[in-house]
């Protein structure tokens, strides 16, 4: 579903069987040079076309 | 012993923040002006340099002072100068992810690294994670 995870703006993929509409949660952690890291999550709503909304 | 010297309210600005510092205890030993060995205790305290932003607690990597002193054979009490030096520890990176509230029904969509910074300047590596419906809960 994540492509390239590692990268700055991954591509989200939802293979869409009638059930895949909700929240979806991502949690993204960067790292510096140094080993210090920070994180932060972001949650995407997404809409079924076949629930027609 | 020498003459105790103590010396208050010495400043030394580096970039972005000030060092306030003061010698918490001083003390010279046969005597200060007769070029013995005097040795002083530091101690210091970060503040933002407006006194109203609140500065994170942050490490001081190294920290050099110098002192040069001023006084006569039984002068009480003696005179000094402090100078301070500071290079600040590494902060930790900011990381926003983004967009908040993406919603549509048509993915692939794609997540990014909003108002993502390190304060050091360095390289960042990322790493995304799906975070399961089940631990959400």
């Amino acid at each position: 579903m994540l492509q390239d995870a590692a990268m700055a703006s991954p591509l989200v993929t939802i293979f869409d069987n009638g059930s895949a509409f909700g929240n979806y949660t991502f949690h993204l952690t960067v790292t510096n040079p140094a080993g210090l890291s920070s994180s932060d999550t972001v949650t995407s709503d997404y809409e079924s076309c076949q629930s027609g909304q | 012993m020498g003459t105790p010297v103590n010396v208050k309210g010495i400043t030394a600005t580096e970039t972005g923040a000030v060092l306030n510092g003061m010698i918490a205890s001083a003390e010279g030993a046969g005597g200060v002006s007769q070029g013995g060995l005097m040795t002083a205790t530091l101690g210091f305290a970060l503040q933002s340099p407006d006194a109203t932003t609140s500065v994170a607690p942050a490490t001081l990597s190294t920290v050099d002072g110098s002192i040069a002193g001023v006084g006569s054979l039984n002068a009480n009490p003696g005179r000094g100068s402090l100078k301070l030096t500071g290079e600040k520890g590494a902060k930790l990176p900011l990381a926003v992810a983004g967009p908040k509230g993406q919603q549509g029904c048509t993915p692939p969509f794609s997540l990014s690294t909003q108002k993502l910074s390190d304060p050091n300047g360095g390289a960042l590596t990322y790493k995304w994670a799906l975070i399961p419906a089940l631990a959400r809960a």
